[in-house]
């Protein structure tokens, strides 16, 4: 044992005493351990050092509770100014304590009162869980940008019931191919939704919400990839090799920051090949549910069932100044269309919520358009395949 | 400890070294002893003292303490009753005899 070492031990036995007793004494209790020490490691080295460690750590543990007896009844609780040794710590002690104390007071009267305890508990856990619910909600609408880069030409788009009303419905998959040949007012079209994907790796599985997205879903949106690549177009190809995209978030969670492109996983108990992670700032375009992985639709049969392409349907999103004109077009390959802004301004700085997003914001399918319009072009009929 | 103070101030360490010297109490500890110092300020047998050592024979670091009146009376009032307890001891042929081995 090292006389340093010895010293240091010795420090934080002294807390043993009281506060008035090392303040008093603290310095030159200290002072004699130490010369003893000192003088034992002349003469019997290290183990010198060890036996008066010891030894004054028993008549510590012997001396301390009869200090503690001896205090004076009415002695300072407050640190003085210039008092010499232990003042800081003895003050935490006593205020440490003091809370101890009062907590000890605190579940007594709770445990003596179980009516109220039981009102109490229930309504703090209330406020708490609403408190954050609320806070969830608006950090995910209000606060949160929607990763793109020109979010104020970006908009979702969806379906309108023939029998009316405000809601917004899903596009089948033909449809959504459709639109992206037929429809003249749209820059670009992504179809996305929400699954809950199986991840199996290092003899884990672990639940994921995921999106399955078109192939220019990341390019439409301008995202980033901090390692690898993104979704391509290449990529949502029948023949297309299975590939996903994971995020930031997983990434490190799951992963623990480990390189993990081209590594294989098991997505749903089928083989894809992690070809990027995405930037932090991609979380995904539903409010609320940060995505951990994101998958091309075509390939996605494998994991999600192939009848799940023609089940789920799209929502379109187009600049504001153009939805009429968007609608106008996709009306003329469809029944009714309903587009709504996305919850970004024309700067990405004012964030209004749309009540499509909050109202739906699951199993959507976003379409995005921007102006490319032109302008008095005549619509072009065709058959409607969804039957809206 | 009041007794190696009758020569004069001593600091701890030195009062600790007498005790160990005179086999009263050859391994008190610094708690034990700092203890017992703090009793006998508190009951005015002891004080610390103003009086340092030459300047070569200083330790900054120490605290010197005397025998305050009251406690030379307590010390040598109960030296004066340990020597009679000792004496009666020895009347009672508890104790051998002085001279006698």
């Amino acid at each position: 044992m090292s006389l340093h070492l010895a010293e240091t031990l010795f420090r934080w036995l002294m807390l043993a005493y009281p506060v008035g007793f090392r303040r008093t004494h603290g310095l030159a209790l200290f002072e004699l351990f130490r010369d003893e020490a000192r003088e034992a490691r002349k003469t019997h080295g290290t183990f010198g050092v060890m036996t008066v460690f010891l030894r004054s750590a028993g008549d510590t543990l012997r001396s301390a509770p009869g200090a503690w007896r001896d205090r004076p009844a009415s002695h300072s609780l407050e640190p003085e100014p210039h008092s010499s040794f232990g003042d800081r710590a003895g003050w935490m002690q006593h205020h440490a304590s003091g809370v101890l104390q009062d907590f000890r007071i605190a579940i007594r009267h709770l445990r003596q009162a179980p009516a109220f305890t039981a009102v109490a508990v229930t309504t703090l856990a209330l406020g708490i869980g609403t408190n954050t619910a609320v806070f969830s909600l608006m950090n995910a609408v209000l606060l949160r940008p929607l990763a793109s880069r020109q979010p104020d030409r970006v908009v979702r788009i969806g379906a309108r019931a023939a029998t009316g009303g405000v809601a917004m419905r899903r596009f089948s998959y033909p449809d959504f191919t459709d639109y992206r040949e037929r429809a003249t007012t749209i820059e670009a079209l992504s179809a996305v939704n929400l699954a809950t994907i199986l991840l199996s790796a290092d003899n884990r599985t672990d639940q994921l919400l995921g999106e399955i997205a078109s192939g220019g879903y990341h390019e439409l949106l301008g995202a980033q990839a901090s390692q690898g690549r993104l979704l391509s177009k290449a990529d949502d190809a029948p023949a297309a090799a299975p590939v996903a995209v994971i995020s930031d978030a997983l990434w490190r969670r799951r992963f623990a920051g480990q390189p993990v492109v081209g590594r294989e996983v098991l997505l749903n108990r089928r083989a894809y090949t992690i070809v990027g992670v995405a930037g932090p700032a991609v979380v995904g375009s539903f409010v609320g549910a940060p995505i951990d992985v994101w998958l091309p639709i075509e390939t996605s049969g494998q994991a999600l069932g192939a009848n799940w392409r023609t089940d789920r349907s799209p929502h379109m999103l187009t600049p504001a100044h153009v939805h009429h004109r968007v609608r106008g077009d996709l009306r003329c390959s469809s029944g009714g269309v309903r587009a709504t802004r996305c919850p970004c301004g024309t700067d990405g700085s004012d964030r209004r919520a749309s009540p499509a997003l909050i109202g739906r914001p699951a199993h959507a399918c976003h379409i995005s358009a921007s102006e490319r319009q032109r302008r008095g072009q005549a619509c072009n009929p065709r058959p409607n395949r969804s039957g809206r | 400890m009041l007794l190696t103070l009758v020569d004069g101030d001593r600091h701890a360490y030195g009062i600790k070294k007498d005790l160990a010297a005179d086999e009263v109490y050859p391994a008190i500890g610094p708690g034990t002893l700092y203890r017992n110092i703090a009793q006998l300020i508190d009951a005015g047998m002891i004080q610390e003292s103003d009086r340092r050592p030459a300047a070569d024979l200083d330790d900054e670091r120490r605290r010197y303490y005397r025998l305050t009146a009251l406690g030379r009376k307590v010390v040598a009032a109960e030296a004066g009753r340990l020597e009679g307890l000792v004496k009666a001891a020895r009347a009672r042929k508890l104790l051998p005899q002085l001279g006698r081995a």
